[in-house]
């Protein structure tokens, strides 16, 4: 077990209009962050700057995940705007 | 008055008929279903004398109504034996919207030689020879047809595929700017179309009296409600998801929701994901310039614009539309990550007239056989030049994927009834596993959407691995479709109005304009079960019975990484969706 306060690394990939979000240098794609431990994906949405509401949907590790989902060592974590098709 | 144009092949007739009351109030699948279970003998051969081939434009199609030019193509399917609705957007459907054609039935027996080619216009139509066409690619065969009829004229063609009557044949309908590039589809209705030995169809609008509308206050109240939600909603509206990155932005999704069909549905997720994704296409649109376009709209009147024109590397024009399905079934599900060698495959798709997701599925099924390698686009891209050539491996293929893995004796053949499953692993998405199997089209993702709700997030929020509710939400979402196919609005203004109330009352208010009817948003649901028991029906009578409703066997017993779970839906929960 890891003391509270100590970091996470996690990969965080976002899509479609989210993209301009990722950490300065890796607009390209997933990137490895360092995170506080017990960061869920909606405290990753401000520590990224992403506003709730363009955030629609979120996978980790390809499974889907509310905001208040506490996001483990190691994960990836995927977010994207409203996106539809077919 | 509207009218019905029923052409006979064996005499060369054409007969005007006016509309019987009872289907008065049907348009597209509603009409074409309709008219199939009362015309065809379920029983017959799909590419025999007996069969029909039906083209409807929706009750709402060709008016002002947003996003409505579609069309629907009814017949029984050379690919699944049942009967079959195939739709596509294209000015097409608006033309004969406006010119009050309801429906245009081809019929009879044809002499065996000799092509044809039906033109309409808004006081006339003729069969004429067409036997200068033969063997025309679809580009060529509206590159002579414009030259000789004029820019504004629509075209419905086949290619060498259907020609050749190959189950895996669709029909091409002409773009907004006269490309040969939309497509109805699904379940062979190209090869249907060639055994009546009709290689085209032109539509002359002019003159063209417009679409009848019985309350226009009405009309024009819905159609803003409507509007306002397509242009409100985040996937529709302009400059939203759908308008900047097009249908293939869903790639990227589904692999990270690890329901992205992969290596013949050996898996979820694609490594190659990303390079074929709708990001990675509007960036290059985008950065080759020249002829590319994002943001491409299918036909007039649409307000989403989804379709796009993906240029060469000097910016000249590849191909239009590289969509999700499509770069899909070429790409993720072959293994095949160069976007490039996907649009060439989409191009030939085209042009030799076939269904780009069952093109990429018996592709796969080829490459699980070690026909070609998975991942080798060069020898994909060979496989359907073989299609367009005819030659025996050719017509092994472009009869479809049930057919080539029969022939290359696969186990793993991801189809229902005989047709390749589109873009979602239903191992990975449940409502989407009990649509294939349930619906009367045979495995199909139009048919019944549930992806909306469990995956993205529209219309409600369901866990995609649950199965539990699975059945009540694919059966409203396949009476929800049948609905609109009937209407032929676009599917993608489901998006909107599933969030959006008002944008549903507009629909319906829409629709109450045009018909003088009162329906609310109540009788979506009655009407589209209407439509799907019809079509049951006809099934029924052509032999299906529950064993048909099912998903292939493999996945009931070969667990899907990267969830590691089996197909999971009983055969009890299958057959309660239309009990």
């Amino acid at each position: 077990m890891t003391d509270a306060g100590e970091s996470i690394t996690i990969e965080v990939a976002l899509f479609a209009t989210l993209r301009k979000y990722h950490p300065a240098g890796s607009d390209k794609g997933p990137v490895w962050m360092d995170v506080p431990e017990g960061t869920t994906v909606g405290g990753l949405l401000d520590i990224l700057g992403i506003p709730a509401q363009q955030a629609k949907m979120a996978f980790i590790s390809s499974r889907q995940g509310e905001d208040d989902r506490v996001i483990r060592d190691g994960e990836r974590v995927a977010i994207f705007p409203p996106i539809a098709g077919g | 008055m509207a009218k019905i144009l029923r052409v006979n092949m064996a005499q060369r007739n054409i007969i005007e008929e006016e509309v019987p009351e009872q289907l008065a109030l049907l348009g597209g699948r509603g009409l074409t279903s309709t008219m199939i279970l009362d015309e065809v003998p379920p029983g017959c051969h799909a590419l025999g004398p007996n069969n029909k081939l039906i083209f409807a434009p929706g009750v709402v199609t060709g008016s002002a109504a947003a996003s409505s030019g579609r069309i629907s193509v009814g017949s029984k399917s050379p690919l699944t034996g049942g009967i079959k609705e195939s739709n596509a957007g294209t000015p097409v459907a608006t033309m004969l919207g406006r010119l009050r054609i309801k429906a245009i039935v081809v019929e009879g027996d044809p002499a065996p030689e000799g092509w044809w080619l039906l033109r309409v216009t808004s006081d006339s139509a003729e069969l004429l020879p067409a036997d200068d066409l033969d063997g025309a690619i679809t580009s060529k065969v509206n590159e002579v047809l414009l030259e000789r009829y004029g820019n504004r004229v629509g075209i419905v063609t086949v290619g060498p595929a259907g020609e050749q009557r190959m189950a895996m044949a669709g029909i091409c309908f002409s773009d907004a700017e006269g490309r040969a590039s939309r497509y109805a589809g699904r379940g062979g209705l190209g090869a249907v179309m060639g055994a009546k030995r009709l290689k085209a169809i032109v539509v002359d609008p002019q003159g063209a009296p417009g679409v009848e509308i019985k309350d226009q206050p009405l009309f024009r109240k819905g159609g803003r409600k409507l509007l306002d939600a397509l242009q409100t909603h985040a996937v529709t509206k302009p400059g939203g998801t759908l308008n900047t990155y097009g249908t293939d932005a869903l790639v990227n999704v589904m692999s990270e929701a690890g329901g992205l069909p992969t290596r013949n549905f050996a898996r979820g997720n694609f490594e190659g994901a990303n390079k074929i994704g709708g990001e990675t296409l509007a960036e290059t649109i985008a950065k080759r310039g020249g002829k590319g376009l994002s943001g491409h709209a299918c036909h007039q009147g649409c307000v989403i614009k989804c379709s796009n024109i993906f240029p060469m590397e000097d910016g000249s024009e590849h191909v239009s539309v590289v969509e999700y399905e499509s770069a899909w079934a070429l790409g993720a599900n072959c293994e095949i990550d160069d976007l490039d060698d996907v649009a060439e495959m989409i191009r030939l798709c085209n042009e030799y007239g076939v269904d780009t997701i069952e093109a990429g599925v018996a592709i796969g099924v080829a490459m699980e056989a070690g026909v070609v390698p998975f991942g080798d686009g060069k020898g994909a891209i060979k496989l359907l030049n073989e299609m367009g050539e005819g030659t025996p491996l050719g017509h092994i293929i472009g009869n479809g994927a049930a057919f080539t893995g029969r022939a290359f004796g696969v186990v793993r053949v991801p189809t229902v009834k005989g047709q390749a499953m589109p873009a979602y692993e239903p191992r990975a998405v449940k409502g989407m596993g009990i649509t294939y199997a349930t619906s009367p089209m045979g495995a199909d993702h139009t048919a019944g959407y549930t992806v909306a709700q469990e995956i993205l997030g529209i219309g409600g929020s369901e866990d995609a691995l649950a199965v539990e509710g699975k059945a009540d939400l694919s059966r409203s979402s396949q009476a929800a479709s049948a609905f609109i196919d009937t209407f032929d609005y676009c599917l993608f203004i489901a998006f909107a109005i599933l969030d959006i109330d008002t944008g549903l009352e507009g629909m319906v208010e829409s629709i109450n304009g045009v018909l003088g009817t009162e329906y609310t948003t109540a009788d979506i649901d009655r009407i589209g079960m209407e439509v799907l028991r019809t079509e049951r029906r006809f099934n029924e009578l052509a032999g299906f019975t529950s064993a048909d409703d099912r998903l292939p066997e493999f996945m009931t017993y070969e667990p899907l990484p990267p969830h590691n779970v089996v197909a999971g839906v009983s055969e009890a929960e299958l057959d309660s969706v239309f009990a």
